[in-house]
């Protein structure tokens, strides 16, 4: 462009052009970011502007010459000079295309890959991997998986985040005179080569190998590898929480090794001893025991049948709170409880046992009548054992279950050999006495962390010490890794090639979804990435295998394996990888195997055992000791993830710690309560830590969870609760006896149960099946208190709206056409269902970039999870001066729990936004932030939100969030990176402006937002948030079915995060306005109810009552759960229409117990 | 007794000038930013200098090369994907290693590109091949990050690319010519039939149009009287339902 040509007087001189004519503008070379200024005022207001301004002009202004003419005239405006400033506008944005465009990669839409992930102690759960342009942000069940279905539990959930960890080791490190020094991993592989080979001389002698506990063909043949060339070398494989009276169990059963793998799906008759089995996790409990239990509890209408669930057991676990009847005995006493059963259903297997003798102060409904159930239920009856009980009863139940026919049928019982068949215990011990005796000269661990839990009379710090050369590979910094001369940084699953064998024998190949994650080595310059490395490429380095490419290696196993060569094991080789499994491998491991129990064994075995000390008043120098993996943090692997740290725990609603639990009476004979702390002594160690009463537990048990108290893990776990491993001795693993007594002091608990409490109407409701069978099918027309007509079925003549006025809308006319659009979500929660496992939490985490807030934070009742899983207790009230205990319950009533606490129920009740039609937070909002969509759902504008609260105020579910902080840009820990260099100087982070901060912390945290969902906003301090129906998932499928030119959404297109993860698929969600689909015919069932639904919030998520299939021998069934009774907290007698004989719910029968706090008083 | 003249004379007139002072600046600052502080001031026009010389107005234009033939995900996935290098080298990969020239890629006009081999302004486009990196263009159309914008959507009902980005084909260095403020994106949603096409049988004959096609979409979509009969036939054949004006169709 000529200078001549800006001169404005030329301007007339231009025809003025309709198409606007290409621009030069090779001559806009200035500024990189603006083209010129007159371009930027180029629009019709601006040009309106002038036209005002400059009325003579007005006819000129088109085309060229009217940018040349504008161009001058923006040059004088100020304001606009400086904007010409790059500070002024926005920022450069860089994109950055592929090279050369991979395959299949469709920027924007994510890919899903088949993989797998290993489960501690043996066994392998199918997933799916969601994954951004090579960035795996999500985990799903994989739908085809034998196992997994499309379901996943809380760990595999959490594993996405494990993944982006920033406290992962990055590189290897040496310790050189105690300094550590970086290595590469060329020169581990060097190292390794020439230090192994002096174990030629040896045999192997003086070489140890630690591993963890894997269902894996190819670390098996590396081991086969290993101790082919060094017959004399240790193999252990070690898990802190194992199963190994399993194992003892079925050798003393059936003569050999075997893992318990269930069928509830067939079960009618579910008896569940000491067992965790339905919290997905440990003990060999699976997804498929979870998706099973909840097919059994499919009721739709009045005459379906239910499964019924017996538990038997101390700690209350996710089956006890299922459970139809709960008896809570000492782990001391069960051996006992089995034993009297056995002797109604195999007499045989217990033959002259003292046990089946011993006196035992229970019902004898508790055996005669359960005995007859399960008889009655031949083939179709299943008995379930817990880890915790001693390899006799697990024997013992082999054999009842034999007696029942379940073996075959709902439980198989599939050998195990090689690692799985060890026992941690025996290699953990071994080890250590090697140790001891100097007979360890190098020790390599993977994947394991002794020095952290290892039984703690073994010493297994100092003597790992001893150790000359010590090798770890694992992902974290931690105790082990401190404490070996070698730490090498492991790949995570998601990032390399391995293989795993799922609990019914399906093979499954694990794909990497990412390059390994890692930096480049600054004290090397060949700039070679120290990224971590698996086990299987550590493995082949010790043993120079002349494979060094975990895919090879894992490829010459299956090769190896396969019938098939060539083409046809390639095609093979890529449907396994499609898949997620090998194809026909599903179930192989089940099919035919009916194992015959070895009576006489069980016979002898059974004779080893004592009878139980007699009950007595609560010893506080004599109680029993449980120890159990933590719901969250299992063994302690997961305490650097956020999620699961922040994650409650199912049934004491703890985040964050790990405090001792007892009984309510026990506790209130050391006069204490929450937040107090004890000293737990067991075997001469003493430990203090906090105190938690939990309703249900027989008294005089303290129940301590492992995996807290980590010293070296990272950021986030570090310091994090009590490290209860240092009072378990091999002796004890499960159990022990001990004594407790008060200690000084006292310790902040951050519950969440504290918080989003709705008190005093019936929000959860629950009946017998009876009542269901006799009711269901009525609808109650009657008149209320206005004369306007109210139709109440089953779900609604629980609640407030049996004696409120019938729900008429003043808008009603308007409301008509609210709702006319062909897609109306809803989602139907089915209460019947729900275990209370918190998938949906987790998934919802994941899904939503829902932040991680610290445990300070959650203790104001702040914590972020957008669907929250609330905990009621419940308990038979027939006359409450019988209440064993009698604490301060404020208003709520008085605890009646019996003596050992067995009368207590639990309900579990997820509870994410309502969705309400009329919304109560959208009337409050002054500034339009949240509105509706004519879909249905309850928007949240997050970008219009000024953070007043109100919303939150008015919302009578409270699921609103609030960022009172950005957490989303903090570290895991809630606290910010660059927090330390700012300690002092100023009283907390959050005062930092964002940005700064960001500075601050610049580069540090990208690595976690490498998880963050891309289609979902990351939310920032000041702003509300809250369920959404995960409406991006709604959006994709909208375009989604238009792309494809489909004429409506069929029902199930999509799934939202919390009913893709559900294990029992209790949430359904869909298009309500589709009269076929799942939601709305679970909608129209009489036992769907709204929450609060009285308020005529009309809420689009629904409830089914829960229902419970109690045998009549052991507790009395209602029929009629809708008498009139006392207990109704919320009505007043304005409200009371004529009919309360049948329109009534007691809500005497449920009674909650009081809101425990985090600080030790009661709310 | 006296007054002591505490406050000059003039002090008299402060109440008036501060009125009318106050309430001009008020005006003033209302107006200018009401006026200037919108996206269709800031944004509209944004054309940074990208690293590659490319011209759109000669391979969309003067080549007439298909939109798609480069933003190849654009009807399926929310992203119009800026084309991988390897998209470039599809036509300029051969380089006639004694003349220079391009030896295959040849212009409709019959006359080899190769002026644009041996440009200067191709530099990062011939390193970026050779050494397999990416090209680091400059981001023009950019949303805030609370917005969620999908191309297919938008492509699939008929909203031809002319509709945000105008006449993309006569830009030989891209600028954003639309303000993409929520005001300008609920123009159309509230009246989508101003803006959708038919790709089939709107010509003369019953020729298909393609929608990338931007001259003639340019006059079909000029000609309103006709489009407005066209478009709201579309609107009930093709939305099963209405274009969403709720927050969380974009936000989320």
């Amino acid at each position: 462009m000529s200078k001549a040509k800006q001169c404005p007087s030329s301007v007339g001189n231009e025809p003025a052009t309709k198409e606007r004519e290409p621009l030069d503008r090779s001559a806009a070379t200035g500024r990189a970011y603006w083209r010129s200024l007159d371009e930027i005022a180029d629009t019709p207001e601006f040009r309106e502007f002038l036209e005002r301004e400059f009325p003579a002009s007005a006819s000129e202004l088109a085309g060229e010459s009217r940018r040349d003419f504008l161009r001058v005239m923006a040059a004088s405006i100020a304001l606009v000079g400086a904007a010409s400033v790059p500070g002024c506008r926005r920022s450069d944005h860089k994109i950055l295309p592929y090279n050369r465009d991979p395959e299949d990669v469709i920027h924007g839409k994510p890919l899903f890959y088949g993989t797998a992930m290993l489960l501690p102690g043996g066994g392998a759960e199918g997933l799916l991997a969601e994954a951004h342009e090579g960035r795996p942000t999500k985990l799903e069940g994989n739908p085809l998986h034998p196992i997994n279905r499309g379901k996943s539990g809380v760990f595999a959930q959490a594993a996405a985040l494990d993944l982006y960890d920033p406290d992962r080791l990055v590189q290897p490190t040496r310790l050189a005179k105690g300094e550590p020094v970086p290595v590469t991993w060329r020169q581990i592989d060097g190292i390794a080569r020439s230090h192994f080979r002096q174990f030629d001389l040896t045999n192997g002698r003086g070489l140890a190998f630690l591993v963890s506990k894997v269902s894996s063909p190819t670390r098996d043949a590396m081991r086969n590898r290993i101790l082919e060339r060094w017959p004399e070398a240790k193999w252990l494989p070690y898990e802190p929480i194992d199963n190994e009276a399993e194992l003892d169990g079925t050798r003393i059963a059936f003569g050999r090794p075997c893992r318990t793998v269930h069928a509830i799906e067939k079960a009618r008759r579910i008896l569940s001893i000491e067992s965790d089995w339905l919290s997905g996790y440990g003990d060999g409990a699976s997804i498929a025991d979870q998706r099973g239990f909840g097919a059994g509890r499919t009721v739709t209408d009045t005459h379906d049948d239910m499964s019924r669930l017996y538990a038997v057991e101390s700690m209350m676990t996710l089956a006890g709170a299922s459970a139809d009847n709960r008896l809570a005995l000492k782990p001391s006493e069960i051996p006992a409880y089995v034993a009297k059963l056995a002797g109604r259903i195999a007499p045989d297997a217990v033959a002259g046992s003292d046990l089946a003798g011993a006196e035992l102060d229970i019902d004898s409904a508790w055996i005669e009548s359960v005995a007859a159930d399960l008889l009655a239920h031949r083939g179709a009856s299943v008995v379930i054992v817990g880890a915790s009980q001693p390899a006799e009863v697990h024997g013992l139940v082999a054999a009842i279950n034999s007696a029942l026919g379940a073996i075959g049928e709902t439980v198989h019982y599939v050998s195990v050999e090689g690692d799985e068949a060890a026992s941690s215990l025996e290699s953990i011990r071994t080890l250590s006495r090697d140790m001891k005796a100097g007979r360890v000269e190098t020790l390599v661990t993977i994947d394991t962390n002794p020095v952290y839990d290892a039984p703690v009379e073994l010493d297994f710090a100092e003597r790992h010490a001893k150790v000359k050369t010590t090798m770890h590979l694992s992902l974290h910094f931690n105790e082990t890794a401190a404490a070996s001369t070698y730490r090498l940084n492991k790949a995570h699953f998601l990032e390399s090639w391995g293989d795993a064998v799922a609990a019914d024998g399906a093979r499954s190949v694990i794909q990497p979804m990412v390059e390994p994650l890692g930096y480049v080595n600054a004290e090397h310059s060949d700039e070679e990435v120290q990224h971590g490395r698996t086990d299987l490429e550590f493995l082949a380095m010790i043993v120079d295998d002349e494979l060094r490419d975990p895919f090879e290696i894992v490829r010459r196993t299956w090769g190896n394996a396969s019938s098939l060569s060539g083409e046809a094991f390639e095609k093979r080789w890529r449907q396994t990888l499609h898949d997620g499994f090998e194809p026909g491998s599903a179930g192989s491991a089940l099919r035919g195997n009916r194992a015959r129990v070895r009576t006489n064994e069980v016979v002898q075995a059974m004779g080893r055992l004592r009878a139980p000390a007699a009950r007595s008043a609560i010893d506080l120098s004599d109680v029993e000791v449980l120890f159990r993996p933590s719901a969250t943090l299992f063994d302690g692997r997961y305490a650097n993830n956020g999620w699961l740290q922040e994650l409650p725990d199912p049934m004491s609603k703890v985040t964050w710690d790990n405090p001792a639990i007892v009984s309510p009476a026990t506790a209130k004979a050391m006069g204490l309560v929450e937040g107090a702390m004890i000293d737990v002594t067991v075997d001469g160690r003493t430990l203090t830590l906090p105190i938690w009463r939990q309703p249900g537990l027989p008294d005089g048990l303290v129940v301590l969870e492992l995996g807290y108290g980590r010293e070296r893990v990272g950021r986030v776990g570090d310091g994090v609760g009590f490290n209860t491993y240092k009072l378990r001795t091999g002796g004890a693993l499960r159990r022990g006896t001990g004594k407790i007594a008060a200690a000084v002091g006292e310790f902040t608990i951050a519950c969440v149960q504290t918080h989003w409490a709705m008190e005093g109407r019936a929000l959860v409701r629950e009946a017998d099946l009876v009542a269901w069978q006799k009711h269901g099918d009525e609808v109650i027309v009657d008149q209320d208190h206005y004369g306007r007509e109210r139709r109440l079925d089953f779900g609604d003549r629980f609640g407030v709206e049996s004696h409120s006025p019938a729900i008429v809308d003043i808008y009603e006319d308007d409301q008509e056409h609210h709702y006319t659009n062909r897609l109306q979500w809803a989602m139907s929660i089915d209460l019947n269902k729900c275990i209370g496992c918190a998938a949906c939490t987790i998934a919802c985490q994941a899904e939503n970039n829902i932040p991680v807030v610290g445990k300070d934070q959650v203790n104001r009742g702040r914590e972020m999870h957008w669907i929250r899983i609330d905990r009621y207790y419940a308990s038979q009230v027939s006359d409450p001066s019988e209440a064993g205990f009698e604490g301060d319950f404020g208003d709520a009533g008085p605890y009646t729990g019996g003596r050992t606490g067995d009368d207590v129920d639990v309900l579990m009740m997820p509870v994410p936004c309502q969705q309400c039609e009329n919304a109560p937070c959208e009337t409050v909002c002054p500034v339009n932030a949240t509105v509706h969509s004519p879909e249905g759902l309850n928007d949240m504008a997050y970008n219009r939100c000024i953070g007043t609260r109100y919303c939150a105020n008015n919302c009578p579910y409270k699921v609103r969030r609030f960022n009172f902080f950005d957490y989303a840009t903090k570290r895991l820990d809630g606290d910010y990176v660059g927090k330390e260099a700012l300690d002092g100087v100023v009283p907390s982070a959050d005062y930092i402006p964002p940005r700064l901060r960001q500075k601050i912390d610049e580069g540090k945290d990208e690595l976690q937002t490498m998880q963050y969902n891309p289609d979902v906003t990351v939310r920032e301090r000041g702003v509300m948030e809250k369920c959404t129906y995960c409406v991006q998932r709604i959006n994709e499928a909208r375009v989604e079915v238009k792309t494809r030119g489909l004429e409506g959404m069929p029902d199930g297109f999509f799934e939202t995060a919390c009913q893709q993860a559900c294990p029992t698929e209790a949430i359904v969600f869909g298009n309500k306005s589709d009269e076929n689909s799942r939601v709305s015919q679970q909608r129209e069932n009489h036992r769907s109810y709204g929450m609060l639904s009285y308020l005529s919030t009309k809420p689009r998520t629904t409830y089914m009552v829960k229902l419970r299939n109690p045998n009549p021998a052991i507790r009395a069934t209602h029929e009629d759960p809708f008498h009139h009774g006392g207990g109704h907290e919320t009505h007043s007698d304005e409200t009371h229409t004529g009919n309360h004989d049948d329109g009534h719910a007691d809500a005497g029968v449920i009674l909650r117990l009081p809101v425990l706090t985090s600080t030790g008083g009661l709310a | 007794m006296t007054h002591t003249a505490l406050f000059p004379k003039w002090t008299n007139s402060i109440p008036t000038v501060g009125a009318v002072g106050g309430v001009s600046t008020l005006i003033v600052v209302v107006a200018v930013v009401w006026y200037w502080f919108t996206p269709s001031f800031w944004e509209v026009g944004y054309m940074p200098t990208q690293p590659v010389a490319f011209s759109h107005q000669l391979h969309a234009g003067t080549l007439a090369m298909d939109c798609r033939y480069c933003h190849t995900n654009v009807e399926e996935s929310k992203h119009a994907n800026i084309p991988a290098t390897s998209t470039c080298m599809n036509c300029h990969t051969v380089v006639n290693e004694t003349t220079g020239y391009l030896a295959k890629a040849v212009s409709l006009d019959g006359v080899s590109p190769s002026v644009h081999w041996a440009n200067e302004g191709l530099a990062i486009l011939r390193e970026s091949h050779a050494a397999e990196l990416p090209v680091p263009w400059r981001r023009v159309h950019k949303l805030p990050d609370y917005v969620q914008f999908n191309h297919a959507a938008h492509l699939n009902a008929g909203v031809s690319c002319y509709s945000c980005h105008q006449r993309i084909d006569t830009m030989p260095v891209v600028f954003q010519s639309q303000s993409l403020a929520m005001g300008w994106c609920l123009e159309c949603h509230r009246a989508p039939e101003k803006h959708l096409v038919d790709t089939k049988g709107l010509l003369a004959g019953g020729e298909t149009v393609r929608i990338t096609d931007l001259p003639t979409i340019e006059k079909l979509l000029t000609d309103s009287s006709a489009q407005l009969e066209r478009g709201e036939e579309l609107v009930d054949k093709r939305l099963w339902n209405d274009p969403p004006q709720n927050c969380s169709a974009c936000h989320y």
